[in-house]
Order: C-alpha cells, then structure tokens, then sequence
C-alpha cells in the first residue's frame, strides 16, 4: 500500500481532514503540515481524533503533510493514517488516502500526503 | 513570482539530474505510479528487516503464572493479552494437573484501558481427601479407585472474575499515559530538523501544478509527457522518500537515544490493584464448592509513577494536553537513562489477601457405614511474592524469576492445618505468544492432617497469550 498521497488542481476552498483508526491503541501519531509559503502547523494525535486535524486548502498553494507514528509497546499494534480531500461543495476530491501500519518495539514509521491546489480558482 | 519558482525549479532539476546518477539503478521506471515508487523507496530493505524482527523477537514482556488454581504464583497478572492460558502439571499436588483460561474483556464504560478478566479454571478431579479417608483402611485403596472412575473432566471447575482498577497511578494500560509519552515524544520530533522529504515534495507540488494530465499520485511517470519534467518528477519521488526514510531513522535513533525505548518498561513496572471473585464447582466425590475474594496489590519499583516524581511540575502541567513539552525531556532522558537497568528489570513485589469459603459437605455410603458430615468452613491466605527479569539472558526480558510465600489459616476446620507455602517459579519465553513456567513448591506440611511432614512438589506448564485487550 503506498505510503504516499498525491491530489492535484485541488479547488480553492477545499480541506484536508487527517484521522485516524482507531482512535487510541499502542501507538503515537503526530503530523506536521507545511505550506509552500513556510507556514506550518503541527497535530497531535489527541487532536486529530478530536477533529481539529482539518487544513484549509486555498489556491495557489501547496500543501505537505508528514505522518510520523511511533509504537512503544512490545506487541504488535496496527493504526490506520488517512487523509481525506473535501471540495467546497462537499464531495470527495480523487481516491482518500488510507494506509495500515503495525509495528512494535519503539518502530517509527511515517508517511506523506501532498495537495497542489489548482493556480486559478 | 512565477519566473522565481521557475528559476529555482531549473536549477533544483540540475542539482538533481547530478544527484541521480548515483540512485538510477534504484530510481521509479516510466511505468511505476508516483506513489508506488515513493512507498518502495521510502520501505526499502526496512520491510525485510520488520519482518525478520517480528519473527525473530521474542515477546519481552514474560509475566509469569497467574493462575487461581496454581500454587506458584507471579508478581505480575496480566490484563493485556485478549485471550491467554496456562496448561500445568503437578508432580506432589493437591490439585494436580490444570488448565486455566484467561480471556480480558475491555470495560470501554468504565474509561479507557479498563480490562475486566474472566477465568476458567479445570482441575483433573480426583476423590476428596476426606472421603478417601473415611473409609477403613482395608478396603480404603479399592474403594477409593472405584469412586474415581465415577469422575469426569468436568467435575472440577472454577470460574473467577478480576477487575484490575485502572487510574493515572494503577494499570498497565499504555492509554493511562498517552498524554506524557506524547509529550515527550512531540518535544523530541521537534528537536530535529524537519523532513527534507516535505521540501522535495514541495517542489513536485510545484512541478505538477504545470501538468494538467497528472491528477494525482495514482498515475504512472509516463502520463507525464515532457521528458524533461518526467525525469524530475521521478528525482523528486526518489529524493523525497529517501529523506523520509532517513528521517525516519534519525526519529527512531533519538527516541531511544532518549530514553524513549524503554516508555514501555515504565509503564510495565505501572502498580495494579485488582480484585478477583471465584466460585469452585465441585461434584460431590471431589469435595465441597467454594467461594474465593482475593485481594491483591502489586508494584515495580521504577514506573512512571516514579517518573512523574522527577519531571517536576512544569513539566507535568504541559504534558496534560499532549502537546510538545520541552520541559520533559531533559528529566525524562536522564532519569531513564541514569535507572534503564534497574526498569528494565522489573523488579516487583505483590501482596494479597484471600479468602476462601467452602460449603458444608456430606457424604453417605451405607455399605461401608460411612456417614460423613463436615460444617462449612473459612480459610485466610495471605500471601507475599517478589519477582524480576533476569537480564544476564540474552534477551533480557525473556526469563522472569518470581519467589513467593504464604501463609494459610484454616483454624476453624478440624481435618485441616495451617501451613506455610513457599515457591519459586522460572518462566521462561518460547516465542511471541507461549512461554514455559517451571517451579518448586515447598509446604511445611500437607493440607491435611496426617498428611507428610513435609511436601515438595516440582510444576511444569506452557502459558499462551494470544492478541491485545487494550
């Protein structure tokens, strides 16, 4: 499964809503976002389930997203990482991203999500 | 604005057609998708080595027997594992052989990691003692082997239920603590330089939102037309999920650098409070039923109880919400690192208090005039075990040693005695979900009177733990 996303000629106004599943378990997710203007924002888990894991898409920006998640148990633990693209109108934008990890022993594994917005809204 | 980004694109391409000289033989094919090229460059050989440690490893945490039905006994129960047993043999035993099922039960009502575990215990009936010698000494041998045929598998069985109380400061649920190793954790990410995997793909962004044929990263490199920007995309791709990978790793080496590999330990060596219920089934030859209450406290020595002691108030205050803390780290790393031998032995001490009633009982056999009538009668076991790791194994934590003693009051019944009980239990892990408990148990004398003076007995067994509660 890839461990990358990629939505291109996003429409201006759309968000990008991070979640994940299950919601609590034997590991520790934080994203970080960055905006090709240098902005950046960071999630904690607790945020991201809380739902406050939702970035503001406007053109013409590009956006990264970078999972990073840690499994400090001794046994195996699964999360799933997604990311979802919403148009203004409300409809999914191309294919949510959803990718399973498991791992244990301190593991630390990441993925990433890239939205290019369209240049004209 | 645009000439700019257009400039620095160029010149970003050339650095990169250079840099990919080096990684050709390795890079994305016009028929790789975006994505898939990424994934198998950022995973590289690490999907070979997971899944060589997750076979190789074996399970670290060996929690030792914490059966009801066991005269050995553990410093640790444990309330993690979804579904678990322990298959035990008794050379000398008043119970001899058993098999004990465990199955913990998530109480999300409750709060998170609360586990709620229900018990079945099936002991190998045999006749009971007091039966056994109620009949006169000549015929008592054959009398007594006519009776146990009458026995069934099922005649013996118990069902107990333990609720573990789960807070901040009892429980090993890992939830109970989430907030300060995300905390930690948070603090630590951000003392390293961000991904550089975020800026190549911040130029790919760039690239793309030129291409109007690539909607997204499911797409191969040949929908890409112009063979120059084709040929960035994928030095892109390739940069960009080789600077994940090395972050990744930069991540995972400071984590343990800090202390953080061993969170686990911490929250391992977490005390637990619980209470467990039981009632003992019995058919009529193998003895009266009972009903067992045990209480029991037990607790490691370095845990994050401890922890929180050190990191100060700060600290503590900015970790409640699972944001970064700095004010964490610096205490956190050298606590942990100054006691990782000590946590990572688990040393840990378990008191209880037990318990036991067992019902009036009567047994009649006309022919052999045996009219045997025994009051309901009370028993009181307190016990006391320490236990730890022993880390001169290779793999630490895969050999626990747990030594115990207990004192059992049965003043009220005639037939019985009090006594005192010792044992010492080795458990040794076999692979992730079995483990191999063997023990000695030494009784100052037997349960009965007239029993020997003296009672040793040697107990073998194979514990399972299969899947996760919480």
């Amino acid at each position: 499964m890839p461990r990358l996303a990629i939505w291109n000629r996003v429409p201006d106004g759309s968000t990008l809503k991070l979640a994940i599943d299950p919601a609590t378990g034997n590991f520790d997710v934080s994203a970080r976002m960055l905006r090709d203007d240098g902005k950046t924002a960071t999630f904690t888990q607790q945020q991201i389930v809380a739902g406050q894991g939702k970035i503001d898409l406007v053109s013409p920006r590009i956006y990264t997203v970078t999972y990073i998640v840690r499994f400090p148990g001794a046994q195996n633990a699964t999360v799933t990482l997604q990311g979802i693209v919403t148009k203004p109108g409300g409809g999914i934008f191309g294919d949510p991203f959803s990718e399973t990890i498991t791992g244990k022993g301190g593991r630390v594994e990441e993925a990433a999500l890239l939205a290019v917005t369209r240049k004209t809204p | 604005m645009k000439m700019k980004r257009k400039g620095f694109t160029l010149a970003f391409a050339c650095l990169i057609s250079i840099a990919r000289v080096a990684v050709a033989q390795e890079g994305c094919s016009d028929t790789d998708k975006l994505v898939d090229c990424w994934t198998r460059l950022y995973l590289g050989p690490q999907v070979t080595d997971a899944a060589a440690v997750a076979a190789d490893e074996l399970q670290k945490k060996t929690t030792g027997i914490d059966s009801f039905a066991s005269d050995l006994s553990s410093t640790i129960k444990n309330f993690l594992p979804f579904f678990g047993g322990l298959i035990e043999s008794q050379t000398v035993s008043d119970n001899g052989n058993t098999l004990t099922i465990n199955l913990n039960l998530p109480f999300p009502q409750l709060g998170k990691g609360r586990t709620f575990q229900a018990q079945g215990i099936f002991r190998k009936p045999v006749l009971f003692e007091d039966v056994r010698k109620a009949f006169p000494e000549p015929v008592r041998a054959t009398r007594a082997e006519e009776l146990e045929k009458k026995l069934n598998d099922l005649d013996d069985a118990s069902l107990v239920f333990s609720y573990n109380v789960v807070t901040a400061r009892t429980g090993r649920s890992f939830e109970q603590h989430r907030n300060l190793h995300s905390a930690i954790f948070q603090a630590m990410i951000n003392q390293i330089p961000p991904p550089q995997s975020e800026r190549f793909l911040q130029q790919l962004g760039l690239l793309i939102q030129e291409l109007p044929e690539i909607t997204s990263g499911s797409q191969q490199f040949s929908s890409i037309q112009d063979e120059g920007k084709k040929a960035l995309a994928k030095s892109l791709i390739e940069h960009s999920a080789r600077a994940a990978s090395e972050h990744r790793e930069a991540v995972e080496k400071l984590a343990n650098d800090k202390g953080l590999d061993i969170f686990a330990d911490l929250v391992n060596n977490q005390p637990q409070f619980y209470t467990s219920v039981g009632y003992r089934s019995r058919q009529d030859l193998v003895g009266p039923d009972q009903l067992t209450a045990k209480l029991t406290y037990e607790k490691g020595f370095f845990n994050i109880n401890a922890l929180r002691g050190k990191l100060g108030k700060n600290c503590l205050a900015a970790a409640a919400s699972g944001a970064a803390a700095p004010a964490c780290l610096a205490p956190y790393s050298d606590w942990v690192n100054d006691n990782r031998e000590r946590i990572k032995a688990d040393e840990r001490i378990s008191i209880s208090i037990q318990y036991t009633k067992d019902d009036s009982y009567s047994f009649q056999q006309a022919a052999d005039h045996i009219d045997l009538r025994l009051p309901t009668s009370h028993e009181l076991v307190a016990s006391f075990s320490y236990g730890r790791y022993l880390m001169f194994t290779k793999d630490g934590q895969n050999t626990r040693l747990d030594i115990s003693a207990m004192y059992e009051d049965v003043s009220n019944d005639a037939s019985r005695r009090d006594r005192g009980v010792g044992s010492i239990t080795l458990t040794r892990k076999i692979n992730n979900s079995m483990s191999l408990p063997i023990g000695l148990v030494y009784a100052n004398h037997g349960k009965f009177l007239g029993e020997v003076d003296k009672e040793l007995s040697a107990h073998f067994g194979l514990k399972f733990n299969l899947g996760q509660a919480n």
